[in-house]
């Protein structure tokens, strides 16, 4: 089966009742995007990104970590392996600054057959415990469906 | 002299040719790696982008809000 004749269907489940957002709000290699409903204030989000890349897991998690770190107002850490329906990434935490206050970004990181799935997830620091669980459930419902055309 | 040039220079073709590939590969592979990490990067700022978005329409919503009690309250005075 030749690669064209393949379509990637990447696949995770949001929180119940979070809104999908419109695709024109989104970064260029940002697939879907997910906000919190009814919230005030700094919304919590969730987006999926991909990218092909050329190196392993391991560089491309240099790489991530360099351009975080580039920002001085950003403390990158690597919270270790994390398990997914689609197999090993890695779970990585980004603490920033924001004029709403300090903002707490966990980001699931999977390398697989060259490309790169990033999926990324914010709130506020002080909140960050009360979505916690429900982004972790989220990053282990990713998962790469392959539909033929 | 000319000859041998141009017969050397044949000669050498494949392998100029072949050498000009292996040098755009390589160019292309430290312009990927150069741009890697991209997508986590725009994951992060569209996370923030979206956060702040709906932070907008809240601000948004209450101004709404607050222009609409504003004209009640403005024409129950007249």
């Amino acid at each position: 089966m030749t690669a064209l004749a393949v379509a990637l269907a990447l696949c995770f489940t949001p929180p119940v009742d979070w809104q999908e957002v419109d695709a024109k709000y989104l970064a260029p290699s940002v697939k879907s995007g997910y906000l919190c409903k009814g919230k005030k204030g700094f919304c919590p989000s969730l987006n999926l990104a991909v990218e092909k890349i050329v190196s392993d897991q391991e560089h491309y998690l240099k790489s991530v970590k360099k351009i975080h770190e580039m920002n001085p107002q950003n403390r990158w850490r690597n919270l270790g392996p994390f398990k997914t329906r689609e197999g090993d990434g890695v779970l990585t935490e980004i603490d920033t600054k924001n004029k709403l206050g300090d903002v707490r970004l966990l980001q699931m990181i999977l390398v697989k057959d060259g490309y790169a799935y990033v999926l990324t997830a914010s709130a506020l620091k002080d909140e960050f415990a009360d979505h916690y669980k429900e982004f972790q459930e989220s990053f282990k419902s990713f998962q790469i469906k392959k539909e033929d055309l | 002299m000319k000859r041998l040039m141009i017969v050397l220079l044949l000669g050498a073709a494949p392998l100029l040719a072949k050498n000009c590939d292996k040098i755009s590969d390589l160019a292309d592979n430290t312009e990927a790696l150069y741009r890697e990490g991209a997508c986590a990067s725009d994951g992060a700022y569209t996370a923030l982008g979206l956060s702040m978005l709906g932070w907008g329409a809240g601000l948004a919503v209450g101004i709404g809000v607050l222009a609409a009690v504003l004209h009640q309250s403005t024409a129950h005075s007249h």
